[in-house]
């Protein structure tokens, strides 16, 4: 699961990605992007992360600099970065259905990131910035 | 210049892109999503088009499918994270170029782009796409530039166009042509470049010893209205091998006078074989059969397993499961069919694709006598082999 979001981060932005077994999925909520897989085996794929981490992501992609990214740089950057790596894990699993159309969460509307001690939950860190991978069965409605 | 469409809801991917086309030196505008794509293809001629699968309001195959509905036959690459089957398929029956698996790499596009735009795409693209390459060249105006071989209506396509001011040349190049070739020969830069303005050609012979005539910037000069066309250079053979110079002059390769029947066949072989020996229909390959001299087999052969290996990662790309193989009632002397479909069948095999082959029946007895054969399904018809195959 690692090496498929940090496949997409290092290809895209030039940042690697590694698990963070220890670190907690609370301060990457601030923004979350998901994508539904509908289909026989429905699944929903979830990108989290801080202002801080997003700040990075989105200045590494657009290649700009950090003071120049605005919100909705981030949003798209987090939005791409769950496509991509829905794509892949979709791959993965051999899964033949098609991908949804990614969307940003916030605020109220984002959906309990699950606890990291759940197997579909997965922290990871880049120097600079970290990264809240989840997936879980079924579609966010 | 050449102008590409990026076509993509996000706004980070159409940057990335943007940011590539610019450093190669081309022009680009963007699109959000299928529905602002088609309306800027109204508006204007692109030279290609980046495409996007997934999008909200139209999605790519959508935009595609409308697209050449309308008769727009602009190139066209997709970029999709979707690597599913029926997907990357479906978009390659409807007449995309390429693709690209995102994530991709910056010079994965670049190639890609480069490829398409230089001369990658089908026949079909060179008729209906704008005329992109760069700058006219000097005593061509923009305008007559603009007028290049794409615009609007299919021109008239020809094989070959030869520029040489001996009339003897013509004759000669004339009659090793295959007859299925056409070929247009030109004894002045003028007429040539005329020629060139009014139809598409598909390869561009010119002399290097016209009289009066500065060659490379002739060939310059027509390859702006050429674009898709591979230029061959027509040289004196001199104790000096040119082939280098000449390619630094912008040649892509070069035909030594006087030229022979061995070397006219080798030249022919990297620009027309495809059409004469193996045509590849969706996921079935016809064998064109040997009708030549019996010592210009070896050679038919050999063009066969050249080309055996680009054309079977085609139809992988394509993602199609199975292939058909589709000799025909052509017979091939000796043990030469066999040795051939080894090869073949072990290529089809570590592409993950299963083989069929239609021969006939003389042809069905030689493949049963040989062990590393006998197992190839074989049928005695298209019909057959596409009924077995459900």
């Amino acid at each position: 699961m690692a090496s498929l979001v940090s496949g997409v981060t290092k290809t895209m932005c030039g940042l690697t990605f590694e698990p963070d077994l220890g670190a907690s999925s609370k301060d990457l909520r601030w923004r979350t992007a998901v994508l539904p897989i509908p289909g026989p085996r429905p699944l929903t794929v979830g990108l989290s992360s801080d202002e801080s981490g997003l700040a990075t992501l989105s200045a590494a992609m657009f290649a700009v600099a950090r003071d120049q990214v605005d919100s909705s740089m981030m949003n798209d950057s987090l939005c791409e970065l769950v496509n991509m790596t829905a794509g892949l894990l979709k791959s993965v699993m051999s899964l033949n259905q098609a991908l949804g159309l990614p969307k940003v969460l916030s605020g109220p509307d984002t959906p309990p990131v699950p606890s990291p001690t759940n197997p579909h939950v997965l922290v990871l860190k880049a120097k600079t910035a970290g990264l809240c991978l989840w997936v879980y069965e079924g579609v966010v409605a | 210049m050449p102008c590409v469409l990026t076509v993509d809801d996000s706004r980070a991917v159409r940057t990335i892109v943007a940011k590539q086309v610019k450093d190669l030196g081309f022009d680009v505008d963007e699109a959000e999503d299928g529905i602002q794509g088609l309306a800027k293809l109204q508006d204007m001629q692109f030279d290609l088009v980046l495409l996007d699968v997934t999008m909200p309001n139209m999605d790519g195959p959508t935009m595609l499918a409308k697209m050449r509905e309308q008769g727009n036959q602009t190139p066209v690459i997709m970029l999709t994270s979707e690597s599913k089957r029926s997907v990357v398929g479906a978009a390659m029956k409807a007449g995309i170029n390429d693709y690209i698996l995102k994530p991709f790499k910056p010079e994965e596009l670049r190639n890609k782009i480069l490829t398409v735009l230089q001369g990658g795409g089908g026949d079909e693209d060179v008729v209906a796409a704008s005329s992109p390459g760069g700058a006219p060249a000097a005593g061509i105006s923009s305008r007559q530039a603009q007028s290049g071989p794409a615009e609007g209506a299919a021109k008239q396509f020809i094989d070959v166009m030869l520029v040489d001011d001996m009339e003897n040349v013509h004759k000669r190049m004339r009659g090793m042509l295959p007859q299925h070739l056409t070929m247009n020969a030109y004894t002045s830069a003028q007429s040539a470049l005329a020629a060139a303005r009014d139809r598409v050609y598909r390869v561009v012979i010119v002399d290097t010893e016209i009289p009066d005539v500065n060659s490379p910037v002739l060939a310059g000069q027509i390859k702006v209205l050429q674009p898709h066309a591979a230029f061959v250079a027509l040289a004196l053979r001199t104790a000096n091998d040119q082939t280098k110079e000449l390619k630094d002059q912008g040649f892509s390769d070069v035909l030594y006078k006087p030229f022979t029947q061995d070397t006219v066949d080798d030249f022919l072989g990297q620009y027309f074989d495809n059409n004469d020996f193996l045509i590849s229909e969706d996921n079935v390959l016809k064998v064109a059969p040997f009708n030549g001299k019996p010592e210009r087999l070896e050679r038919y052969v050999n063009r066969l397993n050249q080309l055996f290996p680009e054309v079977l990662n085609k139809v992988a790309a394509a993602c199609y499961e199975d292939i058909v193989i589709d000799f025909g009632a052509g017979a091939m002397p000796g043990d030469r069919l066999p040795k051939l479909l080894i090869g073949v069948s072990g290529l089809v095999k570590s592409m993950g694709m299963e083989m069929s082959v239609v021969a006939s029946a003389d042809a069905q007895k030689m493949l049963s006598g040989f062990e590393e054969t006998k197992a190839i399904k074989v049928y005695g018809s298209l019909q057959e082999a596409r009924a077995a195959l459900g």
